[in-house]
């Protein structure tokens, strides 16, 4: 027997604002006790962490008087705290500090990096969930096909190879073997950055979209097997209706998702992808950024990805709660 | 017994799993072979043709031959010795973060999800915010800025993936925990921890199989891009990542220095994943109840 | 209800023509479904009736050309005279729906649960021009489908599913699946999944519907008195084909076939106490492992040699009744004597009341969820040997009391008391749980989730037998499964190895191991089909006189109840409305609920043969 769920009378309650507002006023404020805990973290990271950074604005052979400058110069001598207040205090004002490598504002060099890494970071995720989607929608429908299989094949080596194992192979193919394209730097605008960038985005795609067809390809399957589509072919429906208005919408929470994961996910291999291709880009800025000991350019980009992190977040979130009528009555019930 | 209730009461899928079912045999057999080799070489690193730290600069990036199957890098050193060195860092330290991300996981997640109330709240929400943190990216910002080793590199990843894990587990525990077989042991007098070893863990055992393939792979993909990036192994040490990184310079010269690493390390990713989900079916076949 | 002219000169509605359906398995063909022919002309109702595995659904299916992946169908499908072979998939496709309309089991899975009712109901209606109907247009067409059902709200159109009772969905389905004004309606199993009031509202209304709107009706269900109430000619499948049909009246009184006796003998009757069930020995064979002569044979007790030999043919007699049975004529009157005997083998109540302290007792016992109130206050006894019912249906507390009564669940206050021990108290020892155990035990409803699927069925009876006695614990193991009818062997088996009715005798089993004094039974036979309930029922009789034991029946089968049952708590909205001895209650009810209950029961002389 199931459970009888009685017709549930939608109480009009007189709230101020809409129970979707309210959530997400409410995920706000989760979120900026995230970036502030976040903040806290990489604080104490960098200030528990050895060889302080006057040795790397000082250089190698720098004296001893010198590096106590550097320190006088840059506060490192105030108590922790009074760093961390003033440090909070210069990025509420939109003040991510200098760099002390770069002689530049941490938020110019941000901006200059993004030029590089947000076209590849777009262009990945686009493909990779467009292609991702529409193959995982191909082989749910045709499981067990030769066309299936061979998809199944790609996806397990694609999605479990480390992105920069399939970044040198292609390298190799695409640009030592065959000669087709550059495999190094960000290239000179124009044409020339768009060919540089397609061995990086074709690297990316790859790896994320062999999850995203996996995935994909599970959830359509599921909703495939579901009375609801044997249903709506019983009544004639046309597989197209089947496709959009039943599968789509009913893997619509679990797509969305998804992509938001994807997107969160890529922070991590665009460091890497960078590194292989030579793309001065975010994830180069942070590397050097550690390796150089450049404090603000560390904390700067953690920062950025931080907030970036609990946005793409709060978006799904919120997606969800609107193209879901049981998460949306649900909320509606709750509040 | 299987086959009369596998076509009952129109329930028809298993004929749908039939269909849909791959030639994974022969690729799982390939699998465990490949897992297996990896295996001897961490046992028995002395199988190695040379000595993988033995430097020979006239040596420089040679290709493949007899004497040395895929060559040489830039210090002359025999890739396959490396190889087989690095198996080591590679098949071991996957391992054992996997093990200690899904036992912890287990722990957890049984814990969460059995109990209920406060408990689960607590340790739901930390995981819902620790599972938003992009795992790769927090490692190599804690093992860049901190400089630690290998060790912190395995300990930050292992808490990164525990919030997956702890999700697939917990949802597995509270789709049981109110099932009949549970509720009949309680009902039969079996202590709480019995039930939870005895009942539930064997209940989702499949599961936590599966997710310590899966973690296997994971961890595998990130050690190795830690190493690639220079974060966590010594320089110089026979790391598969850190050998792609050196020698992927040298493409057009000795290609394998470079591809041999990449193509192990792509082979264990992937047997790991292979097995993993293959052992899911089996075990899940095995336990399907209709 | 209403009986079809047979003499009606109409074309059939549909009609299947040696339909065969058959999947492969290791590269041969395994054939699920034989050699089917089936018609059903306008205005009429036919059931097609069969326990699980006899390939009634898949049938269905392969008339609607809905099989599954990996299935394939052989023969012919007429609509109105014209083959359905051959036609385009856009053909196809404006068939299904505007010609044969299909409706599912269970409502709560059969919508699409994100999108408003009325858009459902209206997705496929299109304007003479073939265009989309404007959304004025779709929202009156709404209204007037939802009327058609028996909805009169038309905010329906306007909700959600999932904001709707099971009943109301089934509805919604029902309309959506006759929007287009089909020919024909096949509906599979469509009010298994609903409580019996709601179940005589839905049959009333594809009843009604056959009737107004000129419906060719094909009900597939494994309730004979569903089928045998409701329908106008009834077939009966049995491994995968037809092996009687006829009218209602002629399969009751006089049936032909000794399987179809055989499932009319197993289902309990609602109006008297049986000595024993019959039961069918055996199940039935798997696609693929079918005897080759009479599929039934090896389960009949009128099997003859000749009858392995040969598969027999479906034969007509007269007025459409056909059987498959080689010995039909021969054994046609020691067949329905031998029903009627079986008929009269009337018990009268086992038990009484003697006045003795209580096993269990429970006052004013209350238990809230949040808002809602599944039980309002229970008192209810259970005395040493007796056997009681919590009668209701879904949402009328009868498991929430049940599982107080066990101490599974928590009293929000009152008292449940267990051998003495108060299970409301703020604090129950160790010893006094112990003293609770070995007092109440439980044996739950579904047989696929009632074991552990990773633990084989000798360990999931070690863990009882150990806390009562650590000695000796595979002999009683043994024993154990000898008591439920199964061999010492099964001890080694993996719950995946056995069927529902073997699943539900190591749960009874298991039960069973710590020696309780009362058993508490949640729906413990709903989920099989009729002749293995028989033989569950009749086992936990047969326990019960051996061991003395007392049961606590949670069902909503008043059939059972009638057979199991010594008295009655009669349970609604977390209330008991009447209470009193089986033979009261179920003959004479007092409260107005309990008279609904019993007259939305389908109503079918299973009993007087003529």
């Amino acid at each position: 027997m199931s459970l009888d769920i009685t017709t549930t009378e939608t109480t009009d309650k007189p709230w101020l604002i809409s129970p979707l507002a309210r959530m997400i006023l409410q995920r706000l404020v989760a979120a900026v006790v995230v970036l502030f805990v976040v903040t806290i973290l990489i604080f104490a990271f960098i200030h528990a962490a050895p060889g302080g950074p006057e040795q790397a604005i000082g250089g190698r052979e720098a004296t001893p008087e010198l590096l106590e400058s550097i320190r006088e110069e840059n506060h490192l001598n105030d108590p922790l705290w009074q760093q961390y207040t003033t440090f909070v205090t210069n990025l509420l004002h939109g003040d991510l500090g200098t760099s002390y490598t770069r002689r530049e504002p941490v938020s110019t060099s941000i901006a200059t990096a993004a030029g590089v890494t947000l076209p590849l970071l777009l262009a990945t995720w686009v493909l990779s969930t467009v292609i991702g989607g529409a193959l995982g929608l191909y082989t749910a429908r045709r499981q067990g096909s030769r066309a299936d299989r061979a998809v199944i094949g790609f996806t397990v080596v694609g999605a479990s190879s480390p992105v920069f194992a399939t970044g040198v192979l292609l390298s190799y193919v695409f640009g030592v073997k065959l000669g087709w394209l550059p495999t190094l730097g960000s290239g000179d605008g124009g044409m020339d950055t768009v060919k540089h960038l397609i061995l990086p985005v074709l690297t990316t795609t790859i790896v994320l979209m062999a999850s995203t067809t996996r995935f994909a390809r599970v959830r359509f399957g599921q909703v495939l097997e579901e009375d609801q589509v044997t249903f709506a072919r019983s009544r004639g429906l046309s597989s197209r209706y089947i496709v959009k208005t039943v599968v789509l919408k009913n893997s619509g929470v679990q797509m969305i998702t998804l992509a938001g994961a994807v997107l969160v996910a890529m922070t991590g291999g665009l460091v890497v992808v960078e590194q292989v291709y030579g793309l001065q880009g975010i994830g180069t800025l942070l590397i050097t950024g550690i390796t150089m000991r450049d404090i603000p350019i560390v904390q700067g980009v953690t920062l950025v990805i931080a907030l970036m992190v609990v946005v793409i977040n709060l978006v799904v979130d919120v997606l969800c709660f609107v193209i879901d009528p049981r998460l949306r009555k649900g909320l509606e019930a709750t509040s | 017994m299987t086959d009369a209730s596998a076509l009952t009461g129109g329930r028809i899928t298993p004929w749908r799993r039939s269909a849909r079912r791959l030639k994974l045999p022969v690729a799982v057999g390939i699998s465990v072979l490949f897992m297996a080799l990896a295996v001897i070489c961490v046992i028995a690193p002395f199988v190695a043709p040379h000595d993988p730290t033995f430097i020979d600069p006239t040596k420089s990036f040679l290709g493949p031959s007899l004497d040395h199957p895929l060559g040489t890098d830039q210090l002359g050193r025999d890739i396959v010795s490396r190889i087989i060195a690095g198996a080591r860092t590679a098949v071991l330290a996957p391992l054992a973060l996997a093990a200690g991300a899904v036992l912890l996981s287990t722990v957890l997640a049984v814990l969460a999800g059995y109990t209920g109330g406060r408990i689960d709240a607590v340790i739901g929400r930390a995981n819902d915010i620790l599972y938003s943190i992009p795992s790769l990216t927090v490692a190599i910002v804690i093992v860049g800025v901190v400089g630690g080793g290998f060790t912190l590199s395995i300990a930050v990843l292992m808490v990164f993936g525990l919030p997956g894990n702890i999700r697939l587990l917990r949802a597995a525990v509270l789709e049981r925990v109110n099932l009949p077989y549970i509720e009949a042991a309680k009902m039969s007098g079996l202590s709480t921890p019995r039930i939870l070893l005895t009942q539930l863990v064997p209940a989702i055992s499949p599961l936590i199989v599966t997710s310590f393939f899966l973690q296997v792979t994971f961890a595998i993909v990130e050690l190795s891009s830690l190493s690639f990036l220079g974060l966590g192994v010594a320089p110089g040490s026979p790391d598969w990542g850190l050998m792609l990184a050196e020698n992927r310079a040298a493409l057009s010269s000795n290609v394998w220095a470079a591809a041999g690493p990449a193509l192990c390390l792509v082979a264990l990713a992937v047997s790991s994943n292979l097995i993993g989900d293959w052992l899911y079916t089996r075990y899940e076949k095995a336990g399907r109840s209709r | 209800m209403t009986q079809a002219q047979s003499t009606t000169p109409a074309l059939p509605a549909i009609r299947a023509k040696g339909l065969s359906v058959f999947g492969h398995r290791g590269g041969q063909p395994v054939s699920i479904a034989d050699d089917v022919s089936i018609h059903v002309r306008p205005g009429e109702s036919i059931a097609i009736v069969g326990e699980s595995g006899s390939g009634k659904s898949i049938t269905a299916r392969a008339m609607l050309d809905l099989l599954p992946q990996g299935l394939d169908a052989k023969g012919v499908v007429e609509l109105a005279g014209a083959p359905l072979a051959g036609l385009t998939r856009r053909q196809a496709q404006r068939l299904r729906g505007g010609e044969l309309a299909f409706v599912m089991q269970d409502p709560f899975t059969m919508l699409n649960p994100i999108s408003r009712c009325g858009e459902q109901i209206t997705a496929k209606l299109r304007d003479e021009n073939g265009k989309r109907l404007s959304k004025k247009a779709r929202r009156e067409q709404a209204h007037i489908r939802l009327g058609e059902v028996g909805i009169s709200d038309p905010a329906v159109a306007d909700r959600y599913p999932f904001e709707l009772s099971g009943g109301m969905r089934q509805r919604v389905a029902i309309a959506a699946a006759i929007a287009e004004n089909p020919r024909v309606l096949i509906a599979d199993e469509p009010t298994t999944a609903l409580d019996v009031t709601t179940q005589k509202e839905i049959l009333e209304l594809l009843s009604k519907l056959r009737d107004t709107h000129r419906l060719g009706l094909i009900l597939i269900t494994h309730d004979l008195r569903v089928a045998f109430s409701v329908c106008d000619r009834v077939y009966v499948m049995y491994a995968g084909e037809i092996i009687e049909t006829g009218r209602p009246d002629d399969l009751v009184g006089a049936p032909r076939h000794p399987y179809t006796a055989n499932l009319i003998e197993a289902d309990p009757p609602i109006d008297r106490r049986l000595g024993s069930l019959a039961s069918i020995p055996g199940s039935v064979p798997a696609p693929g492992s079918r005897p080759s002569g009479c599929r039934f044979a090896p389960r009949c007790q009128w099997a003859a040699p000749e009858c392995e030999a040969t598969h027999p043919s479906l034969e007509t007699s007269f007025s459409g009744h056909a059987v498959r049975c080689a010995r039909a004529d021969e054994i046609a009157t020691d067949l329905v004597a031998d029903l009627h005997r079986h008929r009269q083998t009337v018990l009268t109540p086992l038990r009484v009341d003697d006045g003795s302290v209580p096993v269990i007792s429970t006052r004013a016992a209350r238990r809230v969820y949040g808002a809602k109130v599944a039980v309002a206050s229970a008192d209810v006894d259970v005395y040493r040997g007796e056997s009681i019912g919590l009668v209701g249906e879904s949402g009328s507390g009868k498991t929430t009391l049940a599982r107080m009564m066990v101490g599974l669940t928590r009293p929000t206050s009152g008292s449940i008391r267990v051998a003495g021990v108060d299970l409301a108290a703020a604090r129950v020892s160790k010893g006094e749980w112990e003293t609770v155990r070995s007092t109440v035990q439980m044996a739950f409803q579904d047989p696929y989730s009632t074991l552990n699927p990773q633990r084989s069925v000798g360990s999931a009876l070690r863990d009882g037998l150990r806390l009562t006695d650590k000695s000796s614990v595979p002999r009683r193991i043994d024993e154990l499964l000898e008591r439920v009818g199964l061999a010492s062997s099964y001890a080694r088996r993996m719950p995946a190895q056995l069927s529902g009715g073997e699943r539900q005798r190591v749960a009874i089993a298991r039960a069973l191991a710590r020696n309780p004094q009362v058993v508490v039974c949640d729906e413990v036979v709903s989920a099989l089909d009729v002749s293995v309930q028989a033989h569950i029922l009749n086992l936990l009789r047969e326990l019960q006189s051996d061991l003395g034991l007392a049961y606590v029946f949670i069902t909503h089968d008043l059939a059972v109840v009638r057979q199991v049952t010594d008295r009655i708590y009669v349970l609604k909205d977390g209330a008991i409305v009447e209470q009193s001895t089986t033979e009261k209650v179920l003959d004479d009810p007092q409260h107005d609920y309990t008279k609904r209950l019993i007259g939305s029961i389908p109503h079918v002389e299973l009993m007087t043969p003529r």
